[in-house]
């Protein structure tokens, strides 16, 4: 189990990481999800030891890691683009953790043809680094890693620089070996399929903070707030108001059904939204009934076509993408709408449309951010 | 670059090469054959059993060694000294780091006269450490003399080439990726294993080939040992400047010569085979990359320490020059400067010293403009072209710096005394001399500036209309004519600090400043030790301007090397 106490650090006096809580139970394969720049690499190379925390401490099955050097942490860091050693063959990067540890060569090799196996390049001791594809080098990584079974497991972008079809392949492949091994795993990236699609659980990093954190269902289903949203890649979003049951927003009026099957009922979220415009403005009893300020979320695969539809607007573009087609809405003084059309036919581009939300499409988040309004 | 289209065509490019081929023919490949001849076939006839009875002289097999102990001793020094300077400058972000990593490099570009008068200032009798003792203990107090031991001579050997492996091993130390050593570090290694496994074996080539460098530098290191070591102390260099200039025989220097360079070129190939054995395909990251501030607390400490050492180490002698040339019997003053406009007929010198600045700037002047042309027409040969004859001229203009200037100096004085190439009285001679070594520096200037100009730029320029010549004038004349700048400028600083070559064949009458130096230096008396100090400082801040100059126009262009 590690754990993650008020963790801080700064580079040339510019904050990296701030106050950084977190404990991640054994076993569990945690994704850093953040932009670059949101201190990802930093919080794995301060869990290294590469880099020392301004403040904060780091447990590691109840041992302080604070001022323990790199190399007597018992913990496994794959880097970005792998860094192998270039002077030495497949088998003695594999090998180098256990000579470290002082095992003998018998040993060694018994270990270094295990791991192989492991990683699916069985035989491959005596190839060169240089020859190997970014695949294979990817695979030798996590060899080298795995080798001296570290208690703790880190990938700093281990999708990094391969190419779509092997993004898209390895997690799986990863996940298998990480749950054979019942490995402890804090896996960075800073893409949100990527870390949606392979992780037991999702941190979100913002500039240094930890801004989410659930189950990539949790995550996606109800982003706590309107940065997670945007990041987690979802377009439309706009301000609304809940009033009398029905949840006003630019692109117009939707049943509450809409947020209904959402984490929370829209009448919770009124409840709530009212609750905290009451405690800022304790004078006005009134507004409780007013308006209550909200964010709105639209998933684009749940606007579907409906002549009696409540939001009117227009066809402004069409884009192929695979399984389905991206229909861009123009709705008047309100943002473009992006849906995902995926059967059915399709407006021309300049047509009127109408739209209705399926329920459950939108979810809502409370109060509204002083994020600028994009269309 | 497969697709690359040369944009040089080889008529055009065997045209260009006529000139630096004939130049070196003529000025160096005729003077070593007439070496070679005087060495193997004495009087005419061959006998190359000669050159092996010289060789088997008990007193040449002593002065081989001691030329290779000091030469390795003073490469093992400067690599051990320059490592750690190597590393603060490849990895670490400190303030004012452009301005320190340029001071660095100005020993290396000081004449040898200079450093050799530097360290007799600080290590010699008239040494600061003697000043002091007498103020303290009166005259009488027994002098500390370091001058005429090999420790000076080591020291001033490590302090001219350390800019060597600080910019070689620096170089490629600034592109090793960081997280190899971090990923060794994560697996176990401690920081002096991660070192031993993973970063050493990265920088092994790149040592190597700063080493055998300075190992190059140090063997034929000729000013430093003549101004510094006893005279027993004689490397192969020295002697075959004593067996020419003062023994008069011929045939002794000529053997000797051989055995140097035959040397010289077996060490070349062993280096250039071990770097080619030992070179490792890896990705470099670009320096900016791996550079990072150093963290407060132990590690910043340890790179001031570093920094602190390593310039104190390369700025005391120059300071101590400066400070021995105001020194004055009567206190500090710019005496030993005024003396150098009279003619003071202690100095033994046929004019006063300010000529010799007059004629050094001249032949610097010669130098620059013989050197600067066929260095940028064979770099243009060298750069744009591939396949032989460019290995082959690349190869040949090397060769002189290879050999050593006093070798070119030796060469001249017995091949260009007969008509039609009887150069003996020419005022040519000089800037000829020098402009064979210079070559190799303008040229290794400007071809990395050729080659770096990208063939999209070309392309770019043909797409937009320009015609073939056109193209050439607007895309890499430009480039080249900053290239040629910079090269100008080698051409010119190597000219004022050369002495070697121009200790043989200056005629008493018109002398350069290190000449003029060493001359002043043998001279006995306090006034002479001034004016050679304040002649050494007028050498160095000639020197370091033209570098200065340099420095300003390449920019953050590639570097030579």
């Amino acid at each position: 189990m590690l754990q993650l106490e008020g963790l801080s650090a700064a580079y040339d006096d510019a904050d990296v990481l701030r106050h950084i809580s977190l404990v991640v139970p054994a076993g569990q394969l945690l994704c850093v999800l953040g932009p670059s720049g949101s201190g990802k690499s930093t919080l794995l190379r301060v869990i290294a030891g590469l880099e020392v925390p301004t403040a904060g401490s780091v447990h590691l099955d109840g041992r302080d890691l604070v001022g323990v050097p790199p190399h007597e942490r018992d913990v496994g860091l794959m880097f970005q683009d792998y860094a192998l050693f270039p002077h030495r063959d497949v088998g003695e990067n594999v090998a180098f953790g256990l000579r470290m540890q002082g095992q003998g060569t018998a040993a060694r090799r018994h270990r270094v043809t295990e791991l192989l196996e492991l990683v699916g390049l069985p035989g491959a001791e005596r190839r060169s680094v240089s020859q190997l594809s970014g695949g294979e080098q990817q695979r030798v990584a996590l060899a080298r890693a795995l080798a001296t079974s570290p208690r703790l497991l880190m990938l700093d972008e281990p999708m990094g620089s391969l190419d779509r079809s092997l993004r898209e392949r390895l997690p799986d492949e990863l996940r298998t070996i990480f749950s054979q091994l019942g490995l402890t795993v804090i896996y960075v990236t800073h893409d949100q399929d990527e870390a949606l699609g392979v992780a037991d659980r999702v941190v979100l990093l913002n500039e240094g903070r930890l801004v989410a954190d659930g189950t990539p269902e949790e995550l996606w289903t109800t982003p706590p707030d309107e940065w997670t949203a945007r990041f987690l890649g979802f377009r439309n979003i706009a301000p609304g108001w809940i009033n009398h049951g029905s949840l006003q927003t630019p692109w117009g009026d939707l049943p509450a059904e809409a947020a209904a099957a959402a984490g929370m009922t829209a009448a919770e979220v009124a409840e709530t939204a009212a609750a905290e415009t009451a405690a800022a403005d304790a004078g006005s009893a009134d507004s409780i009934d007013a308006a209550s300020a909200v964010t709105v979320v639209l998933r684009p695969g749940s606007l579907v076509a409906d002549a009696a539809g409540p939001i009117a607007g227009r066809v402004s573009a069409r884009r192929f993408r695979g399984d389905h087609v991206l229909l861009l809405v123009e709705v008047p003084d309100a943002p473009l709408l992006h849906v995902e059309a995926r059967d059915g036919e399709l407006p021309a581009v300049g047509a009127a449309i109408r739209l209705a939300v399926l329920p459950g499409g939108a979810h809502v988040i409370a109060g509204q951010s002083a994020l600028p309004f994009v269309t | 670059m497969d697709r690359h289209r040369p944009a040089l065509t080889r008529r055009w490019a065997l045209l260009l090469a006529l000139a630096p081929l004939a130049f070196l023919g003529l000025f160096f490949l005729w003077p070593v054959a007439n070496i070679l001849a005087l060495g193997l076939a004495p009087g005419g006839h061959w006998e190359p059993g000669t050159v092996v009875d010289t060789w088997r002289q008990p007193f040449v097999l002593d002065i081989v060694l001691f030329t290779l102990a000091l030469a390795g001793l003073s490469t093992l020094l400067t690599v051990l000294l320059g490592m750690p300077a190597a590393w603060v400058f490849a990895r670490f972000d400190f303030p004012a780091k452009r301005v320190l990593r340029a001071l660095t490099v100005v020993p290396f570009v000081l004449p040898t006269v200079v450093v050799g008068a530097a360290f007799l200032a600080l290590l010699g009798p008239r040494s600061p450490i003697n000043a002091v003792g007498e103020l303290l203990f009166g005259a009488n107090v027994p002098q500390v003399r370091l001058d005429g031991s090999v420790g000076a001579i080591l020291l001033a050997h490590v302090f001219y080439n350390i800019a060597v492996i600080i910019r070689m091993v620096g170089g490629m130390w600034a592109h090793v990726d960081p997280r190899t050593e971090e990923a060794a570090r994560m697996l176990g290694a401690s920081p002096a294993r991660a070192f031993r496994e993973v970063t050493w074996p990265l920088l092994r080539p790149a040592v190597i080939s700063a080493a055998s460098i300075v190992f190059l530098f140090t063997v034929t290191s000729f000013g430093v040992v003549l101004l510094l070591g006893s005279p027993r102390d004689t490397t192969l260099e020295v002697e075959i400047y004593r067996q020419t200039a003062i023994l008069l025989d011929l045939p002794t220097a000529a053997a000797l010569t051989i055995l140097q360079m035959s040397g010289v070129l077996v060490l070349l190939l062993a280096s250039a085979r071990a770097q080619e054995r030992l070179s490792i395909q890896q990705r470099l990251r670009s320096a900016s990359e791996t550079v990072r501030r150093p963290r407060p607390g132990r590690e910043r400490a340890i790179v001031a320490v570093v920094l602190a050492a390593t310039l104190a180490f390369m700025v005391t002698p120059l300071l101590i020059l400066v400070e021995r040339s105001l020194a004055g019997p009567a206190g500090y003053g710019v005496d030993a400067y005024g003396a150098l406009l009279g003619e003071d007929p202690r100095m033994r010198l046929t004019s006063a010293p300010w000529h010799a600045v007059v004629d050094s700037l001249t032949f610097a002047a010669a130098t620059t403009l013989i050197a600067g042309t066929l260095g940028v027409l064979a770099a243009a040969v060298v750069g744009y072209r591939r396949g032989w004859l460019v290995r082959g001229l690349d190869a040949l203009i090397m060769l002189p710096l290879g050999t050593s200037a006093v070798i070119v100096g030796f060469g001249f004085l017995v091949s260009l005394d007969t008509p039609p190439l009887d150069l003996r009285t020419s005022v040519l001679l000089i800037p000829i001399a020098h402009a064979l070594i210079a070559l190799p520096f303008v040229m290794r200037a400007v071809v990395p500036v050729i080659r770096s100009i990208d063939d999209h730029l070309r392309e770019a320029a043909a797409v937009l209309g320009a015609s073939p010549a056109r193209t050439w004038r607007e895309v890499d004349g430009p480039i080249l004519a900053r290239g040629a700048l910079v090269g100008a400028g080698f051409a010119f600083a190597v000219s004022l600090g050369e002495f070697g070559a121009t200790l043989f064949i200056a005629r008493p009458d018109s002398i350069t400043i290190p000449v003029a130096i060493f001359r002043l230096l043998g001279q006995p008396g306090a006034s002479n030790f001034a004016a050679a100090m304040s002649l050494s400082v007028v050498l160095m801040v000639l020197t370091a301007t033209a570098v200065l100059l340099i420095e300003r126009l390449r920019g953050s262009g590639p570097q030579p090397f």
